[in-house]
Formats: C-alpha cells, sequence, structure tokens
C-alpha cells in the first residue's frame, strides 16, 4: 500500500517559506501587471492616474508641494476636502520631485503596492501567533495577497493599504505583547498614526484600547492612558491645526456626508448594503467564522471579532461607502479583511480537525489539507465577486480592473480643458479629481467635497428603500445647488451634469450656456467666457452626424 | 424535541405548503374574456396535445390524422394527462388538474422525504428541515405545478428510496424500490439512471441479497426499456423517441458534455456553492452504506444532466428538470450534514445548560431558511419575489402569451388551417389545428437534420437542447403552413424568403404571417390593421 509521506519539523517549515516567497512573488507580478492594467494612452503618451476621489487628494497635495498651500484650487478658498490628511502629505512629498503629471501616480500605487507587500509579512507573522497548523498561514496569506477589493483600491490611490498595513502590525504587536505579558505601546502608536491617515482609525483605536482594558486586568490603566491619550492628542491636534487653518472645528466632508441626513438613513442604507456585500461574497462563508465565538472563544478570536465588528458597525453607522453599487468590501471594511481571512483560515481549520481525528491515518490527514486549500481557493473567487460583467478577469487583470475607465475619460476630458482654455479658466465638475488635475485649472465642486456652502446645505430628496439604496442616498454626492455653482460662481466650463439635464437646464440658460460637442465629451460653455479658446473650440467641434 | 411537537410542526408545514401550492396554481392562473382559464409551461402542453389526441380516440399523436412521431419523453405522464381528457371538462381548464395532481404528489413526496430522512437519523431536525426546504424548493415547484412530470418523479424516486433504505435496514428484500423505479422510468426514460445508480448502491453493501438486487433492479430496467422501445417500433415505426434524435444527433459528445458541466457549474455557483459543497464532509461526518443510494441517485441526474448537455431553460437559473427532481435527496443529505454539525458544535460546547440545544437547533433553522433563499436565487430578475409569489412564476407569461395565441388562431382560421409553431405546447391545444412543428420536437426531418450550434467548449453560446434544428425552405417553403405564428428567435433573416407570399397581421399586439392565398383563414375575422 502507498505510504502518505512524512514530511519532517524542519522540511515543512522550509517548505511553508517557500509558500511565502512564492505568494510573495505571485503578489508582485500581480501587482505590477494590476498597475499596468489601470494605465491607459491619450495622443501617444503613457498616462497613471488614480481613482478620482484619490485624485481630489491628490490636487491638494500638489497645491501644498507647490507652495499653494493645502488647497483644492491654487490661491483658493481654504476648504478641508480631503479626509486623510497624511496621505495627503504623503502624495505632496512625491510632488516635490520633478515628475510628470502624466507619470507621478506611478508611485504612489507602487508605494501601495509596497504597502500591501508589507501588510502581507505581518499577516503572515500574525497568522503564524494565531494559527496552530503549520500551514494555516500560508492560506490566510494568500487570501490577503489576491483579495481583489483591498487591493483595487489601494492599486488605485487610495489610502486603504496603509490602513490594513497599520491595522494588521497593531494587532500583530498587540497579540505578541499579550502573549509575551509586557506591555507594548506600540499597538496604539501604530493606530494614532493611522488616525493621522484617516480619522475614521479611531474606531479600531478605541476597540484595541476596550479590548485589553477588559482582558488584561494587571495593565489596564496603562491600555488606557496609552490608547485614550494618544486618541485624544491626535484629536486635539488636528482640530487644533484645522482651526488654525481652515477656521473650522470639523472637515468640510463631514458637513457634506452628516448634515442633513437623518440617522435612520445613514443606518439602513449602512445595513442594506452590508446585507449585499454579505449575500455577494456567498454569505455562508461570511458567517462561518461565527462557529469560532460558539466552539472556540479565545482572547486572540475575539479582539479580531471586535476589531472586524468595529469596522462594519462604522461602515453601517456611515451609511456605506459612495460605490457600493460595485459590489465587495468598501474602503472601510477592506481595510480589516485580513483579520477576517485569520478567522475564516482557524475556522475551516479548527472544522478540519475536529472532523479528521488524530487515530485516523497520514493520507486522511493530507487529503484533509488538501481539501482545506481547495476550499480556500474556491473562497477566494466568492469573496472577489464585483456587481460587473467578467468579475473574474477585471480580478485577475486580464481585464482593466473597475473604475478604470472612468478614470480615463476623465483624463482626457481634463487634458481637453487643458488644451480648449487659458489659466483663468474656471471649471464647474461632479468628479473633482482627475479633471481638475489634468486641466489644470480652478475648479468648481458642484457635489461640495471642496465647497463648504453646498456641504451645509440640504441634501436633495430621497425615496429610496433596501431594494434601491442608492435612492436613498449615496455618501457624498447628494448635495448640489445649481444656481451657486452656474449662476454665482459662472465657471467657464461646466464640464458634468448631475442627475437630469432637465434639471439642471434653466441654470446654464440663465448662465449664457450653450453646448458644445468636443472630441466626443458634451461641454456647456460659457459663450461671453473670455478664458475659452473659441479657435480650438470651433476647431474641434464633433460633427452632429457623429 | 418532543414527539408532539415534532408531528405537529410536520402537519403545520403540510398545511402551509398545500396553502402554497395552492396560491401557486392561482398565480399561474390566466384572466381571459373575463373569466379564468388555465395553461402549463409550454412542454407540457406539448404532452397535454397526445393526451388531448389520444383520449378523443385520435392516437398517441400530435396533430389527429398526423404521422406517428414520438414528440414527447414522458409516457406515463402523457397516459395520466389523457385520464384527465376522459371528463368533460373544458381544455381551458385541463390543465388545472394537472396541476392540483402536481400538488398532490408533491405533498406526497414531501411525507416521503421526511420519512426516509427519520429512517437516516435520529435527530428530529433533519427530516423537519429536509421536508421544509423541499416543500419551498422553487424549481420543484414549479416544474411540477406548471405541468411537468418532476413532482411524480421525484416521489417515485424518493419511495423507492424509502422502501430500499427500510429493507435494508430490516436486513430483508423488497421487491418495491425495483417496481417504483420502473414506473418512474415508464414516466420518463432517463429515470433509468437513477434505476441503475440505486440498484448498485443497494446491491453493493447487501452481500447476502445481492443477486436478488441484480434481478430485479436490472430486470425493471430491462423490462421497462424494452416494453417502451417495443410499443415505439410497432407504434411509430422507430428505436429511439422523436427527441433523442432532435436533441442528441448532431451535436458533439464532448461539446455537449462541456456545456453540461458549464451549465452545473453555473447552477451550483448562483445558488452558493458552499451549500453544496456542505453534504461533502458527510463521508467524514457519517460513513453508513445505507446513505448510499441516496448519493447514487442524486449524483446519476446530475451526471445525466451533464451528459445530456443541461436543460434547455437553464437561462433561467435554478435546479433543471433532470436535477430538480432529486433535489429532494440532495435536502436530506443536506440537513443530515447540517445535524451532524449540530452534533459536533454540542460535543464541543463545554456547557451542559438545557438552552443549548434549542439554541442550536434554532441557528440550523436558521441557516436552513437562508440556505433556501440561496437555492431559490434564480438568474432572472427578482427571483425571490417569484418564488414568495409577490410575483408570477417564471414562464407564466410565456404561458399566458402562447395560450391566448392560440385561441385566437381558432378565431380567425377554418378546422383545415396548418400552423406553424416555435412553441408547440399551448398554441396547437388551444387553437385546434393541425400545426407544424419548426423546431422539430413532432417533425423527424428536422429532428434528423442538422443543428445550428455556435457554441465552443464551456460557452453555451445558442445551444439549448432540443432548440437548435430548423429548417425554414422545409418547414415553410415545403409544408406550406397557412400561418407562421412564430419565427425562432434571432433567425428572421433566415425566415424572410420563405415568408414572401404571407401577409403580416397584428392581432391583439401579437405578429402572425398569414398565407395571402389561404382558404383557412377566415380574412373577415382580421382586425384592421394600422
Amino acid at each position: 500500500m502507498l505510504k502518505a509521506p512524512k514530511i519532517q519539523p524542519k522540511t515543512a517549515k522550509f517548505l511553508a517559506f517557500l509558500g511565502l516567497g512564492l505568494i510573495l512573488v505571485a503578489f508582485l507580478v500581480y501587482s505590477y501587471r494590476f498597475i499596468e492594467r489601470t494605465s491607459f494612452e491619450v495622443d501617444g503618451e503613457r498616462y497613471y492616474a488614480l481613482f478620482d476621489d484619490a485624485m481630489i487628494s491628490m490636487q491638494y497635495a500638489r497645491n501644498l508641494a507647490g507652495g499653494n498651500g493645502l488647497v483644492w484650487n491654487a490661491g483658493g478658498e481654504r476648504v478641508e476636502g480631503f479626509s486623510n490628511p497624511l496621505w495627503v502629505f504623503f502624495m505632496a512629498f512625491f510632488h516635490l520631485f520633478p515628475i510628470a503629471s502624466s507619470q507621478i501616480s506611478l508611485a504612489l500605487q507602487i508605494s501601495g503596492a509596497v504597502f500591501l507587500l508589507a501588510n502581507l509579512l505581518i499577516v503572515w507573522r500574525l497568522a503564524s501567533e494565531y494559527l496552530e497548523d503549520l500551514w494555516a498561514p500560508l492560506l490566510a496569506v494568500l487570501l490577503t495577497a489576491f483579495y481583489f477589493h483591498l487591493n483595487n483600491w489601494t492599486l488605485q490611490g487610495m489610502e486603504v493599504g496603509l490602513l490594513a498595513l497599520l491595522l494588521s502590525a497593531a494587532t500583530w504587536l498587540a497579540l505578541r505583547a499579550w502573549k509575551a505579558k509586557p506591555f507594548s505601546f506600540w499597538p496604539y502608536m501604530f493606530l494614532a498614526i493611522g488616525t493621522l491617515v484617516r480619522i475614521d482609525m479611531v474606531v479600531p483605536l478605541v476597540v484595541l484600547t476596550a479590548f485589553f482594558a477588559w482582558k488584561d486586568e494587571k495593565n489596564r490603566k496603562r491600555h488606557l492612558g496609552w490608547g485614550l491619550g494618544l486618541l485624544a492628542g491626535s484629536l486635539i491636534v488636528q482640530t487644533g491645526l484645522r482651526l488654525w487653518y481652515y477656521g473650522e472645528w470639523l472637515p468640510n466632508t463631514y458637513y457634506l456626508k452628516v448634515i442633513g441626513i437623518p440617522l435612520i438613513d445613514r443606518i439602513q442604507r449602512g445595513l442594506s448594503v452590508f446585507g449585499d456585500f454579505v449575500w455577494g461574497s456567498g454569505w455562508f462563508l461570511i458567517v462561518l467564522p461565527l462557529l469560532l465565538l460558539a466552539l472556540w472563544p479565545e482572547p486572540p478570536t475575539l479582539l479580531f471579532f471586535a476589531l472586524l465588528l468595529g469596522q462594519i458597525g462604522y461602515s453601517i453607522f456611515v451609511g456605506g461607502d459612495a460605490w457600493e453599487h460595485k459590489g465587495g468590501a468598501n474602503r472601510f471594511i477592506a481595510l480589516a479583511m485580513p483579520l477576517f481571512f485569520l478567522l475564516f483560515v482557524q475556522t475551516l481549520d479548527k472544522v478540519r480537525r475536529a472532523l479528521l481525528q488524530k487515530k485516523l491515518g497520514k493520507w486522511a490527514q493530507l487529503i484533509g489539507h488538501g481539501v482545506l486549500g481547495a476550499i480556500v481557493l474556491a473562497s477566494l473567487f466568492s469573496f472577489n465577486i464585483i456587481n460587473e460583467n467578467d468579475a473574474v478577469a477585471k480580478w485577475t487583470a486580464l481585464k482593466r480592473p473597475i473604475f478604470v475607465a472612468g478614470t480615463q475619460r476623465y483624463v482626457t476630458l481634463g487634458l481637453l480643458i487643458q488644451e480648449i482654455t487659458d489659466e483663468q479658466a474656471k471649471v464647474a465638475v461632479v468628479t473633482a479629481g482627475n479633471i481638475i488635475y489634468f486641466a489644470e485649472r480652478a475648479g468648481i465642486d458642484m457635489l461640495g467635497k471642496s465647497d463648504k456652502v453646498i456641504a451645509r446645505s440640504q441634501p436633495h430628496d430621497s425615496s429610496g428603500s433596501f431594494n434601491n439604496v442608492d435612492e436613498i442616498f449615496r455618501p457624498g454626492h447628494n448635495k448640489w445647488d445649481y444656481q451657486r455653482s452656474i449662476v454665482e460662481l459662472a465657471p467657464d466650463i461646466v464640464a458634468q451634469i448631475w442627475g437630469s439635464s432637465r434639471e439642471m437646464a434653466p441654470y446654464l440658460q440663465a448662465g449664457g450656456y450653450e453646448y458644445f460637442e468636443i472630441d466626443g465629451f458634451p461641454l456647456y460653455i460659457r459663450v461671453d467666457s473670455e478664458h475659452v479658446l473659441w479657435d480650438i473650440v470651433n476647431s474641434r467641434i464633433t460633427p452632429a452626424s457623429e | 424535541m418532543n414527539s408532539r411537537l415534532y408531528q405537529v410542526g410536520f402537519v403545520v408545514l403540510l398545511v402551509l405548503y398545500a396553502a402554497y401550492g395552492l396560491a401557486f396554481i392561482q398565480r399561474t392562473a390566466i384572466t381571459a374574456d373575463g373569466g379564468q382559464m388555465h395553461a402549463l409551461f409550454d412542454d407540457a402542453m406539448i404532452s397535454m396535445q397526445y393526451a388531448k389526441n389520444l383520449a378523443h380516440g385520435d392516437g398517441l399523436v400530435w396533430n389527429p390524422g398526423g404521422a406517428p412521431v414520438e414528440g414527447y419523453s414522458n409516457p406515463l405522464w402523457v397516459l395520466m394527462m389523457a385520464g384527465i381528457h376522459l371528463f368533460p371538462i373544458a381544455l381551458t381548464q385541463t390543465s388545472f388538474y394537472v396541476k392540483l395532481l402536481s400538488l398532490l404528489f408533491l405533498l406526497l413526496n414531501i411525507v416521503a422525504i421526511k420519512l426516509l430522512a427519520e429512517q437516516i437519523t435520529e435527530n428530529k431536525l433533519v427530516p423537519l428541515l429536509a421536508a421544509f426546504l423541499t416543500a419551498f424548493y422553487f424549481p420543484l415547484n414549479n416544474w411540477s405545478l406548471q405541468g411537468m412530470e418532476v413532482g411524480l418523479e421525484a416521489l417515485l424516486l424518493s419511495t423507492a428510496l424509502l422502501s430500499g433504505v427500510m429493507a435494508l435496514k430490516r436486513k430483508k428484500f423488497s421487491p418495491w424500490p425495483y417496481i417504483l423505479l420502473g414506473v418512474a422510468i415508464l414516466l420518463r426514460m432517463d429515470a433509468a439512471a437513477p434505476a441503475l445508480a440505486a440498484t448498485a448502491a443497494f446491491a453493493w453493501p447487501d452481500e447476502k441479497r445481492r443477486r436478488d438486487h441484480l434481478v430485479w433492479g436490472l430486470g425493471a430496467v430491462a423490462i421497462t426499456l424494452g416494453g417502451l422501445t417495443l410499443f415505439r417500433v410497432a407504434y411509430y415505426g422507430d428505436w429511439l423517441p422523436n427527441t433523442y434524435y432532435l436533441k442528441l444527433g448532431g451535436v458533439s459528445t464532448i461539446l455537449r458534455i462541456s456545456l453540461g458541466l458549464r451549465r452545473f457549474w453555473d447552477f451550483v455557483w448562483s445558488s452558493n456553492w458552499v451549500l453544496f459543497a456542505l453534504p461533502l464532509a458527510m463521508p467524514a461526518l457519517d460513513k453508513r452504506k445505507i446513505l448510499w443510494p441516496l448519493y447514487g441517485v442524486f449524483l446519476s441526474q446530475v451526471a445525466y444532466s451533464i451528459y445530456v448537455g443541461g436543460d434547455a431553460w437553464e437561462h433561467t437559473g435554478g435546479a433543471n428538470r433532470f436535477i430538480a427532481a432529486v433535489m429532494p435527496v440532495f435536502f436530506i443529505l443536506f440537513a443530515h450534514t447540517l445535524g451532524r454539525l449540530q452534533d459536533l458544535v454540542l460535543a464541543n460546547i463545554k456547557s451542559r445548560s438545557s438552552w443549548v440545544a434549542p439554541v442550536t437547533q434554532g441557528f440550523l433553522a436558521l441557516f436552513a431558511g437562508l440556505s433556501l433563499t440561496s437555492f431559490n436565487t434564480l438568474l432572472v430578475q427578482d427571483s425571490i419575489a417569484k418564488w414568495t409569489l409577490r410575483e408570477k412564476p417564471v414562464f407564466t407569461e410565456s404561458v399566458e402569451r402562447y395560450a391566448l395565441m392560440g385561441l385566437a388562431l381558432r378565431e380567425v382560421t377554418t378546422e383545415e388551417a396548418t400552423i406553424a409553431v416555435v412553441t408547440a405546447g399551448n398554441i396547437p391545444y388551444f387553437s385546434e389545428r393541425a400545426a407544424i412543428d419548426l423546431l422539430g420536437k413532432n417533425d423527424p426531418v428536422i429532428a434528423h437534420g442538422p443543428a445550428h450550434i455556435n457554441s465552443s467548449l464551456f460557452e453555451p453560446g445558442s445551444y439549448r437542447p432540443g432548440h437548435n434544428k430548423w429548417d425554414y425552405a422545409y418547414s415553410i417553403g415545403v409544408l406550406q403552413p397557412d400561418v407562421v405564428a412564430q419565427i425562432w428567435e434571432g433567425t428572421d433573416e433566415e425566415a424572410a424568403p420563405y415568408l414572401v407570399n404571407y401577409e403580416l397581421y397584428v392581432i391583439d399586439g401579437i405578429p402572425y404571417y398569414f398565407r395571402e392565398d389561404s382558404p383557412n383563414v377566415l380574412w373577415d375575422l382580421i382586425p384592421p390593421q394600422e
């Protein structure tokens, strides 16, 4: 009878390291391919650009690096239209170098890949602390490495990868310190840095503090002191700087997303989109780790659950994200998904152990591991589902990822606007990132992220339900005021419209705008504008027959 | 769970299901001329057409007086339908009784599933969960309550397994499983696949009675298939049904199997693959050989479905007709797996409080409820609304259209008229006119002809079993129907040269081509065209 191979512990450890190496190399190849897939050519030049929200931060970063202050429009009003200050500073750093605007996003994308790679190493260490089986950490790393949503947000320029790294690192250090018993302030330090990257990181900071204050009785005071102290410090510093620089207590995005939107609407939408996420990911896989709570509620498991539930709770509280219609984990949940994967692998491994008692032979154990690996691989497909055609092709970078088609359009439009206007032109936009960044013109943000007046206005009516969550509201996308953005601020070009053109028409008429289709882009141009290069416009008008 | 609660729970389930079934039937009713009529899924109406002709003394044929062609694959079901036509029931109501009979079979099947589950486990939650999942499984209900033989096939397979497992447990031989499987083959020939699988699965573990199993099992298959073949040769002059040539001829086996695999994968994926994979844990949880027949019957139907390239309506999602019939068996395995996992959970929980067992049972019930929602997720929009009857079930709108087309064509044609159709059930049945089957289910010329397939490995393209053969030069050019009621989707250009002598008229919003020189069209009754 064929005997199952017996692997010596040393060899097994070597093989595990080899497996890790292979995953990391595969991840690097994947990242390279992914980033390449997000680039495109405009007029023969290759462009790299980020997801539009990240490009808003890039616009602030460029102005900061260019000595124009932390503002959206150089020389414009000071409005805090970002919620990721440290990330904006990080972006500004790259703008200190003479890098072409078509290439600078690549630097951010590469740094995103580096953060993700570092996160994989931390997840490996964390998994090795947490999981009992020698091979199981590989599976957790594999799931994290090829989780589309974490990769997509990060490699398209959002701060999610860095936040995931900080959260994983804080969790790992906290767990290691707790096991070894000495107190460490580093977990709190990492999360405090996280709050500077994005203020929402106060959630895991509070959760971690509360958890260890509960579980580590001996060091309770130190946990509370460091956790709450750093939390207060970070909030005070940020608020102080905001008051000094912007004259505001809260960021403009807070007013935009919270004022006028009832808590019940936010929670309704948050629950609904979370339900969609769970259902879309094959709900059983998402709820499976709850078995750990029932059967093996060990402290590390409880910690991971607490951190994960903190992020889920926050996502529900704020009504989810603005791009939930794409499916998958939103930015708030994606950063905690590595912790979910640890719980997921732990559950499967515990069940495997329970099903295959030790008395069974080596073959059964080997097959058990094989089945475990196969389930994890198949699950990866479920976790990477998006609400679009060719989801697998987009995940595997056989096709270009979601958002890229929009990015390309906005970049091309920005370059076109630069061509047909002079430097004093003002452009009204809906997507306030790429167009303004590449047009290098002053922008008017019709959805109010960088406009205090609109951010403080009441949202437009909504009549949505659980069946159509984007009709309840779309965070940051439900306030506009055409009277202000078009008639009062009088942009030279209205580059995009939001909602129906019928609603906008009277304001365009009152402002003296005419419709032009240039290079296929529909634009409303103020006919008396002195900042529009009319000769070029007239030569580029798309004939009606097209 | 105490015994009384268990039995009451089951009775409540049956009552709820009966109410659901009646509501379902009501949801498929058609309002016409101020009254209510009933019709079945179009393929079932083809069988109804044969049944009507048989009951009226015209023989087992599609068109009275027409050539004998075996355009059905469910002989016993056709006979049962013919029985209904022996009663003085209006054609607009016969379908109602077919639906009602199916509801009865489905109710009996739920009872059989509960009894079968009781044979394999002591855990009382398992039979209840299996019965619940079976009762409210949309594809099984939809196929059955819209007139297909799937409900009866499910009942025959479940009862065959029940009697076989009971005999196995008593360590006695019983011929009943094989008699019931033989009846299933008479109902639908492809039941030979689960019959053979069940025979093997009963014979293998029962060493002492292995010979009896093999003799009865193989005998039942041989006698029924042999009997059907003899009848076919004698009556239709053919060794195989026309549907065999139609579906299997002209399509490579490799392509068919690859498409069958693709269809099966789509079904599993859309119903949540993890839930389907769950019973795979069963060999680790329960190694008893008594489960083998259940695995055998379920897997044989899946294999058969893959072998024939799936069904023609896979685009709607959910279990096709072949797999839907054995989904109750799957539900037993699924519920049994959950029961065993519950045991595992209870064994690992240190607390021995009295609330632990009821709480885990509650979780399992909740889990089964959520799973049912996954199993009932189709590829069509609003599938949950269709399952819960907030919207009409799938196929109902097209059935209504075809039935009303049939009634409309009866009004504007004489009894001698011939009508070319794509959907060969409702229109011929309600128009009561001779029909020409453009897709060849009832036309050996088309069925033996080449298939139009633009599919590749694992990419279904236009492939739909039984819907890939047509020849307008023959069906319209040679046979010259008085009316062309339908053209197969995407073939308008191909049909156009043969419709030059036809005039397009729209009646009640539906376009028909009438042959310009037809004496069998009541031209005065055709409404004026805008």
